[in-house]
């Protein structure tokens, strides 16, 4: 992953919960090539699912305590 | 293993954390101009690419003080499952997908589930536009490119 594309996803983990976050990473998308685009969905994807995970693992943690 | 996964996912449904993933999901999705079918299908072609998954899974992990351990358990293909099953709990009964976002996103504008597509197919009147009525300014009878006007220049 090139610098730039990592500091577009620095930037949104910063404010990925806020319209604004979301703004600013679709404003750097649309400036992006087809190829770079993929790359940037694919990391968020990856990102959402990791997440996802988390979630899970702490509810399992909450639920047995 | 599998009991495990079963179990986890009863005990997500009623996280209240699991509501702002999805919500903030759907908002990522729309943001990035991606229908909530292409979004999934991100996420599940994410969940097959383990390596970078799991070094995902150790950066959030550890952002959330979360033990190494936990990446034993990452489970792609059970995680791509939940994540459609949480953004798309009773997908549309069309095979358009242009006609499967609209009704996805006019269940979300309903209260209920699956009243998107009542919604859609539901004649509403539409206002005609009217022209407000008041004073009359004091070039309303000048001459314009288009109308000759009262006014003699």
């Amino acid at each position: 992953m090139d610098e730039s594309l990592g500091k577009v996803l620095g930037q949104w983990a910063k404010e990925r919960d806020s319209d604004i976050g979301r703004m600013n990473l679709a404003r750097a998308a649309s400036k992006m090539s087809i190829e770079r685009k993929a790359v940037l969905y694919a990391r968020l994807a990856e990102v959402s699912l990791a997440m996802l995970f988390v979630l899970e693992e702490e509810a399992t943690r909450d639920t047995s305590g | 293993m599998v009991c495990h996964g079963q179990q986890q996912e009863a005990m997500i449904e009623k996280s209240t954390f699991v509501t702002s993933w999805v919500r903030d999901q759907k908002s990522l999705a729309r943001a990035l101009g991606l229908s909530i079918e292409d979004w999934i299908r991100q996420l599940e072609q994410a969940s097959e690419r383990r390596t970078e998954l799991t070094a995902a899974v150790i950066g959030a992990a550890t952002s959330k003080g979360l033990g190494l351990g936990v990446i034993s358990r990452v489970n792609g293909e059970r995680l791509a499952h939940t994540a459609r099953g949480l953004l798309d709990p009773e997908p549309p009964q069309v095979t358009d997908p242009v006609l499967a976002e609209a009704i996805r996103r006019a269940d979300e504008m309903s209260t209920k589930q699956g009243l998107g597509a009542s919604r859609l197919k539901r004649k509403r009147e539409h206002q005609t536009p009217s022209r407000s009525v008041g004073p009359e300014r004091e070039s309303a009878t000048e001459a314009t490119a288009d109308a000759p006007g009262e006014v003699e220049p």
